[in-house]
């Protein structure tokens, strides 16, 4: 035992371990991006430097321990050397965290993924994403200014994805989304003002489930969306709605209830554990101008309030407006609606407007006329009325603070505009001042002092956030402000720092251009039907549709899709921000790659390749493929195929280990979703149910739907096992039962499907094969034993086949092969392993070689084998490893090499490890073995079973002799497929058969049941050595699990006694497995019709 | 009639190059039409690059006239003087006796003289007597006891001792054990192990020979890059010629002792230099270093116990071993024995590959044997150990070589290249010029090598193009530190060198670009500025017909005028015109 220290932390170690392994074993984060546990130090990335004590900073990936060794993984020493590795990288790195839409977005929604989202048609899902980060999505869908849209890259090839539409459509969703509250925190929060400030505010602090109330001085919620933006833009509906949902996530809200008046600060101080201040920019500035007293100078906010809470007023023949903001347009519109002339007066030219132009152009369309480079002076009024207005011609001068022309006066230049009536719009103010005497800081300018990133004030327990604090801005500002207040309000009530965490790094790309983004198909933005100005001008309807479905879709296709899908799992980002490092600090070339997509299920990214290897290395020293290297020298040194073929066209098995291995967003799986989104996902413990190795995996949904399969951490799976189910997405699913009326199918009802199927199949009483799959469930078997049994007819059968082989000598666990390999093991291979489950079984038995076994391949090539046998010489062989007859001579004749034979006879005694894939093996090979297990006493066998539960089957008394019938019941078998089952159709009346996917056999079906996917519906299997693994099931398009469909077949049989849930069902079904004697371990079978899809569906995607 | 031994041609790929094929051909041509009895003999390269194509006529009584930057027509006044006792006059007359006679010959002891092609004469020059010597008269572990007493140490770069190394790995118990000659030679400018293989073979093989037999080794490895195809020729031959003597095979000289070796040809990846990135290009694997340790001497080629060293290494050994530990050791300093190969060049008058005794100063080199700097012009340094190697200033020649002292300075002895440099050359190019090489030569494995030469080249080429800061420049010395730190191999650890020595010694010239836009010795283009003096000029234009940008047309009197903005700075006009009218300036208020 070798002792070392830690971060201050003694700790054990033994020879040749590294720092970073005994780090790890002890719970120690050392950051390092080329080392992997399963791999040998690569010493490449420099990330993992440490400091140790008299040698200064060394890598902890490949520094064996020593005794007495001091190490630190933080010191400045290390922490410099770490940050410059990742400094170097970035300086090389060409890739985007996230999309530039998301970054420029102040309330930081995630464009992407809704865009993405509604672009694949998942438009709850975008909707639920929206709702992460902002509460009212048809609103800010209508009126938000859209940074996004200015950032979007898209821009580059064209013009924008139409980000604001696509959420307009989605908050205008039929079925409004309700947010989920956490548990109740006990904390209550005050929220002054129900604008987008306070409302988003009260909603992000429901939603981490403090109490909240909001009170407004208004007798509506919504602040300036109500009482500032007119119908025709944002129609009070659609607001209500949204303030609807935040009401039903048990939000309270106290209407005209006015801050300083009705209620002090200070009782809301005493009676809540924390305030929010979003007051808003009420106010307004005088012009100061001879006249402005006049009744008919109004306000536009005033205007525009008047005209929201209903009013029509009865407006003069003139209407000036002074402005150029979106208020001037909306006050100038409204009054157009209400008969007007109008005429809009601003000082500058149009160029400087600070309304959005699409708002000018509306107004212009509108009849709206403009007078530019116009300034009054005077407003002009007779005894009765005003008359007009004396104004200033203007011309621009040099720039002033705002970065726009001043506007200076043209000397004798006055004139008289004519005007019934004014409305002012020349910006509104924070009308806080009342707030001075109860200790909230303000500043000069009368708005609220609060720190940016927190909202905090002055006062401890009171936060504040949007036009309050920054003067007027635009909305989606004020949404920020309320989210950040509401994260730092939830630390401050729960007794934590209320300081905002180092924000995450996040990389941008620069200076992009038409290029770098592939030369993207020219899309024009989808347009949506307009009202024409005149019909705009007879009422105050919105005057634009929204989106369709399908115009979402296609506008949320026109996504580049920027952001990295890699995002939520990226060790360079994670280190990166904990490292506090910078993307510029080492500024140079970048290599700008474009995505490869060639491969049909793994995306490559070399831009984001950070030269670690792992990838390479996994490939080679793991899977023993060795398909990709790096190529080329110095900053050019790159992962490829060599002369940059595809990877599949590689020696690639398309395990996606590589993928596993990266840690970062240079590879990536696709996922079954047309347009790729990055996305938080839930991840599900599985098993692989296509053949007898019964892998681990991992499903990868969203809300329940299945997205993509990766192996668990640590693990390998094969091309069909991970890709096989992403393979077969576009293939022609079944969804609806469908029963043959005459000479074709028709859709039926499932009811109708079963009651039909159970009528034919009991005339055939006595008289009726069911045909299963090695696949099917414990839980299924049970059932359809029930079904069999039923109907009088024998035992189940797997998928037709010769009668296969019995084994009666009781196997190991496959899982356990690490285990049983142990450096004095012999293992004997019997058979040549087949198809895609090859590369995880040489996976393990090249770990076990690693590990010091000893490996004869018999039959087949395993590659690093110490000998290769011809299935031939299995007999003998087995007869010279008896413990009584080890004669190294016969061993050499067999074609043992001396060196291996040496090797044999080294650790005395080996242990024996026989492993047999069934299915590759005949049946009097495998009878060698058993006979040789079962005498040779220590010998041990792992007998992989033909599918992934045929021992639970067989227990179940599956047979495998199809006998002569009248009909035929398929769960998930094609027996019509195969030829020797088209030879014994003759005579069979009656076929029934339940099925994922279209085969021969549904097509000859008289009654045809749709099916899940394995994977998608619950139960039970039986590995190699009747060890239990539960399929957890996943969402899915077919209403029921594949044992309710049998259930209700049995029901309709005429079977009252099953259970109807699960668990009920399952213990009945593990019952009757136990009870079974263990002896078979083999099913025969050919492989099971949907692994046969998956293979062929593979094979059109260039995967062998 | 004067007796005549022989006609030597030096044919090693310099002298190729330089045209010998032909002359020697025109000379064997001459002495048949002459029907005269005089060998003419292929032999390597003695070293007078700047000679080339050398023939030597060699007197009965040994002595040797030199004819330097012979043609094919000299062919028969050469023969002609063989005859009468002629000496070499007018072009032909070389100055060789400062070159060879202050140096001290060893590794090259046979190049230039013998044929590299015949094994019998190798043999006549006392060839495999080291390897006699060591089969029969001496266990393996006194042949490591000899090779400590020398105190060779590793000619490769490293300065590891060669002793040393024999030892560790023959105390190995693995089987079997390797031998690798590392013959592949990268740095640019750098040819000691190509003439050694290709003038004198034979003693690159007995030197492997002994060494594995003292190790214990029964299979070898000449890994020598495929870019000496001449080498590998003469090598192959050598082989072959060795095997049928008996040299080479089984039970090598009769006794217990059987050694095979293989020619593995290199694919001129510079980093398979490195030992550890050398033995994965051997086993067919991307030549990439790994972690050290193990060591080679544990775990090198397939796992097994591996010691590789230099050509020039193993060109001492057979020496050592004829001559003892002491005759070596009685060369050279108090740490490093014996004499180093250099190829000298640069802007010094003779240049070409020499041979001194350790200890020897660098100002010794350069104005005794090298003749002092072209053109009588001023030293200004001397670059040392290839491309990751520093430069020495000229204050500090006096600084012998010697593996430590040369550290001191920031430099390397490495393998052997030494640029003299003149006041005519811009330390910062140097310095880019170098990293440009490293940073294309790195395998791009470990981060700090991979993009931290990248970016500090670029650095580098925007100071040279005038666009560098004073922060710029520190934010790479510093980058540099931790580059030369945090490296993999010994490839990144010493790439910074060309930078950080020419930073600490020539900050004033990194200075000057960055602060006045100059660079002080017309080197680098952007900081160049071209202009006609109105008064010399003779308006003859022919600058102007010259100029490839178009840059120079008429002037508003009688002369030309240079457009600033088309000229390339291509230096033309200042070549061809007669008067001296274009003028060079550098600086930023020149313009």
């Amino acid at each position: 035992m070798i002792h070392v220290t830690i971060d201050g932390r003694r700790l054990t170690g033994r020879p040749g371990e590294t720092i970073l392994d005994v780090a790890r074993r002890s719970g120690i984060t050392i950051p390092a991006l080329c080392a992997e546990e399963r791999l040998e130090p690569f010493d490449a990335c420099g990330v993992c430097s440490v400091e140790v004590e008299g040698r200064g900073v060394v890598r902890a990936c490949s520094t064996p321990i020593a005794d007495g060794m001091a190490v630190q993984t933080g010191s400045p020493a290390a922490r410099e050397v770490r940050k410059a590795a990742l400094e170097l990288l970035l300086s090389n790195h060409w890739g985007d965290c996230v999309g530039p839409c998301q970054e420029a977005c102040p309330a930081h929604t995630d464009c992407q993924a809704y865009v993405s989202l509604a672009a694949n048609g998942r438009f709850e899902d975008g909707l639920r994403i929206l709702y992460e980060s902002l509460p009212l999505p048809a609103s800010f869908g209508r009126i938000c200014p859209a940074p996004c849209e200015d950032a979007c890259r898209r821009e580059v090839a064209e013009e924008p994805v139409q980000i604001r539409e696509i959420k307009r459509f989605l908050g205008d969703l039929p079925t409004p989304y309700v947010p989920s509250v956490a548990a109740p925190t006990g904390k209550r929060v005050a929220v002054v003002g129900g604008g987008p400030a306070g409302l988003s505010a009260a909603y992000f602090l429901r939603r981490r489930g403090h109490e909240v109330v909001v009170i407004d001085a208004m007798p509506l919620m919504g602040g300036m969306l109500r009482y500032g933006i007119p119908e025709y833009r944002l129609p009070a509906a659609v607001i209500d709605r949204e303030v609807a949902v935040l009401e039903a996530m048990g939000i309270v809200f106290r209407h005209g209830v006015r801050l300083g008046k009705d209620v002090s600060l200070e009782e809301l101080e005493a009676e809540f554990d924390a305030v929010f201040l979003g007051l808003g920019a009420w106010g307004t500035h005088p012009m100061g101008l001879p006249g402005e007293d006049h009744p008919a100078v109004t306000q536009g906010t005033d205007f525009l309030r008047q005209v929201n809470e209903g009013a029509r007023p009865r407006l003069p023949k003139k209407v000036v407006v002074v402005g150029g903001g979106n208020t001037a347009m909306d006050a100038a519109r409204c009054a157009r609606r209400l008969g007007a002339d109008v005429t809009v007066v601003y000082r500058r030219s149009r160029d400087e407007m600070p309304a959005l132009p699409h708002e000018v152009e509306e107004a212009v369309d509108e009849g709206v006329q403009f007078r530019f480079l116009t300034q009054p002076v005077e407003f002009l009024a007779d005894d009765r009325s005003l008359t007009g207005i004396r104004c200033l011609e203007m011309q621009l001068g040099p720039p002033d603070d705002s970065g726009r022309r001043r506007p200076v006066p043209v000397a004798g230049s006055e004139f008289d505009l004519e005007a019934g009536a004014v409305l002012l719009a020349v910006g509104q103010s924070v009308d806080a001042a009342f707030l001075r005497s109860t200790g909230v800081e303000l500043t000069k300018a009368g708005t609220v002092v609060a720190e940016p990133t927190t909202g905090r004030t002055s006062k401890p327990n009171v936060f504040a956030g949007g036009d309050a604090v920054t003067g007027p801005s635009i909305a989606v500002e004020a949404v920020g402000a309320g989210h950040r207040a509401a994260e730092a309000i939830d630390r401050y009530v729960r007794g934590g720092d209320p300081a905002a965490p180092r924000a995450s790094y996040v990389h941008v790309k620069s200076d992009v251009t038409r290029e770098d983004l592939g030369n993207p198909v020219v899309a024009p933005r989808v347009r949506t039907s307009e009202r024409t100005p005149a019909e705009r001008l007879r009422d105050f309807g919105e005057y634009e549709a929204g989106f369709t479905a399908e115009q979402a879709m296609a506008a949320g296709q026109r996504c580049l899709e920027c952001g990295c899908l890699a995002f939520h799992d990226c060790a360079l980002r994670e280190y990166a921000t904990e490292a506090d490092a910078s993307q510029d600090a080492f500024v140079g070339d970048v290599a700008r790659e474009r995505c490869d997509e060639r491969h049909p299920f793994i995306l490559r990214e070399a831009g984001k390749c950070v030269s670690c290897g792992r990838c390479v290395r996994v490939c080679r020293e793991l899977c023993g493929v060795s398909a990709i290297d790096f190529v080329g020298r110095g900053i050019e040194a790159d992962v490829q195929v060599p002369f940059n073929r595809a990877w599949q066209d590689s020696d690639c098995v398309s395990c996606g280990a590589c993928v596993d291995a990266c840690p970062t967003g240079a590879l990536s799986d696709r996922t079954v979703l047309e347009k790729q989104v990055p996305l938080v996902v839930e991840r599900t413990a599985s098993v692989c149910s296509l053949c007898g190795l019964g892998c681990d995996l991992e499903l990868l949904s969203i809300d329940g739907a299945y997205l993509g399969t990766v192996a668990p951490e640590g693990g390998v799976l094969c091309a069909r096992g991970r890709y096989g189910w992403h393979a077969l997405r576009e293939a022609q699913r079944i969804t609806t039962p469908r029963v043959r009326r005459g000479s074709r199918l028709v859709d039926a009802s499932w009811d109708d499907a079963f009651n039909v199927a159970a009528e034919r199949l009991a005339a055939a009483k006595g008289s009726v094969a069911v045909i299963g799959t090695g696949l099917l469930t414990c839980e299924e078997g049970w059932v359809a034993k029930r079904i069999a049994d039923l109907l009088a007819s024998g035992s189940p059968v797997f998928d037709v086949r010769s009668d296969g082989p019995r084994v009666d000598v009781p196997s190991e666990r496959l899982a356990d092969l690490s285990a049983l390999a142990t450096p004095r093991a012999l293992i004997v291979v019997v058979g040549p392993r087949s198809g895609h489950e090859k590369v995880v079984l040489d996976v393990m038995l090249r770990r076990a070689m690693q590990g010091g076994a000893l490996l004869y391949s018999v039959g087949g090539k395993v590659p690093g084998a110490h000998a290769e046998i011809p299935l031939e010489a299995l007999p003998a062989l087995l007869e010279e490893l008896r413990p009584e007859a080890r004669t190294a001579a016969r061993l050499k004749a067999l074609g043992v090499p001396p060196d291996a034979v040496k090797l044999l006879r080294k650790p005395r005694n080996r242990a024996q490890l026989l492993v047999v894939e069934e299915r590759t093996v005949a049946e009097s090979a495998l009878d060698h073995v058993v006979r040789f297990v079962a005498d040779a006493g220590e010998a041990r066998l792992i007998a992989v079973p033909a599918s992934s539960n045929a021992v639970g089957l067989r227990r179940l008394g599956f047979g495998e002799a199809l006998p002569a019938a009248k009909a035929w019941l398929c769960i998930g078998a094609d027996p019509v497929g195969t030829q020797a089952g088209r030879q014994r159709l003759l005579g069979v009346e009656t076929l029934v058969a339940a099925s994922p996917i279209a085969t021969a056999t549904t097509e000859r079906a008289d009654v045809v049941l749709p099916m899940r996917w394995p994977f998608e519906t619950r139960g039970r299997v039986l590995g190699a050595a009747g060890e239990t693994s539960l399929v957890p099931g996943a969402q899915s398009a077919i209403e029921f699990e594949t044992w309710q469909i049998l259930a209700h077949l049995s029901r309709a049989l005429g079977n009252g006694s099953l259970p109807s849930d699960f668990e009920a069902v399952s213990q009945a079904a593990m019952n009757a497995v136990r009870a079974a004697r263990p002896t078979a371990v083999s099913a025969g079978g050919t492989a099971a019709a949907l692994a046969a899809a998956i293979d062929r569906r593979l094979a059109e995607n260039g995967i062998r | 009639m004067k007796a005549v031994r022989e006609i030597r041609v030096g044919l090693a790929t310099c002298g190729i190059a330089a045209g010998a094929q032909a002359v020697y051909d025109a000379v064997v041509r001459e002495v048949a039409a002459a029907e005269l009895p005089i060998p003419v003999k292929r032999v390597g390269c003695v070293g007078m690059c700047y000679g080339e194509p050398l023939v030597e006529v060699v007197a009965a009584d040994g002595s040797v006239n030199r004819y330097g930057h012979a043609q094919p027509g000299d062919a028969a006044g050469i023969v002609g003087d063989a005859v009468a006792g002629g000496a070499p006059a007018g072009d032909l007359a070389v100055d060789s006796d400062d070159f060879l006679g202050r140096q001290v010959r060893i590794v090259l002891e046979n190049c230039g003289c013998i044929d590299p092609e015949s094994l019998e004469e190798y043999r006549s020059c006392d060839g495999y007597r080291g390897l006699e010597r060591a089969l029969r008269e001496m266990t393996p572990g006194e042949v490591v006891a000899e090779m400590v007493a020398s105190g060779l140490r590793g000619r490769g770069g490293a300065g590891f001792p060669t002793g040393t190394k024999w030892s560790l790995t023959a105390k190995e118990k693995a089987s079997p054990k390797y031998m690798i000659c590392n013959a592949d030679e990268g740095d640019p400018g750098a040819f000691m192990d190509r003439s050694v293989l290709e003038g004198d073979p034979h003693r690159v093989l007995e030197g492997m020979l002994i060494a594995a037999y003292a190790i214990g080794a029964s299979l070898g490895y000449v890994y020598v890059r495929a870019e000496y195809p001449l080498a590998i020729a003469r090598l192959k031959r050598a082989i072959a010629d060795a095997r049928s003597a008996g040299l080479l095979g089984e039970r090598i000289l009769g006794s217990d002792f059987s050694f095979d070796l293989k020619i593995k040809e290199g694919a001129g990846a510079f980093v398979c230099g490195e030992e550890t990135a050398l033995i994965a290009s051997i086993e067919g694997k991307r030549g990439m270093p790994r972690r050290r340790p193990p060591y080679p001497s544990t775990s090198g080629l397939h796992g097994k116990p591996t010691c590789i060293n230099n050509v020039e290494t193993l060109a001492n050994i057979p020496w050592i071993l004829r001559r003892g530990a002491a005759a070596f050791a009685a060369y050279g300093t108090e740490t490093s024995k014996g004499t180093k190969v250099f190829a000298l060049a640069g802007k010094v008058k003779r240049s070409g590959l020499i041979e001194v005794p350790m200890g020897m100063t660098i100002r010794d080199i350069v104005f005794g044997i090298g003749g002092g700097i072209q053109n009588d012009g001023e030293l200004k340094a001397v670059q040392m150990g290839g491309p990751s190697g520093g430069c020495i200033p000229a204050s500090l020649a006096d600084t012998p070589v010697d593996y430590e002292a040369l550290k001191a300075t920031g430099a390397i002895v490495g393998s052997g290249g030494m640029i003299v440099l003149d006041q005519e050359t811009c330390m910062v190019d140097v310095a880019r010029f170098f990293l440009d090489f490293t940073q294309k030569e790195s395998c791009g494995k470990c981060t700090f090598c991979r993009v931290g030469t990248k970016r500090m080249l670029e650095v580098l080429e925007r100071i040279c193009a005038g666009h560098g800061t004073t922060a710029d420049l520190d934010r790479m010395l510093d980058l540099g530190r931790k580059v030369k730190a945090n490296s993999l191999c010994a490839l990144g650890q010493t790439a910074p060198n060309p930078i950080l020595t020419t930073a600490a010694y020539f900050r004033d010239e990194y200075a000057a670009h960055i602060d006045e836009g100059a660079c002080p010795a017309k080197v680098c283009k952007a900081l160049l500025h071209f202009r006609i003096d109105a008064e010399a000029c003779r308006n003859c234009k022919l600058c102007t017909r010259q100029c490839p940008a178009s840059a120079i047309s008429d002037g508003d009197g009688p002369y030309q005028r240079i457009d600033p903005v088309a000229c390339v700075r291509c230096g033309r006009c200042k070549q061809v015109c007669p008067f001296g009218a274009v003028e060079v300036t550098t600086g930023r208020a020149t313009t």
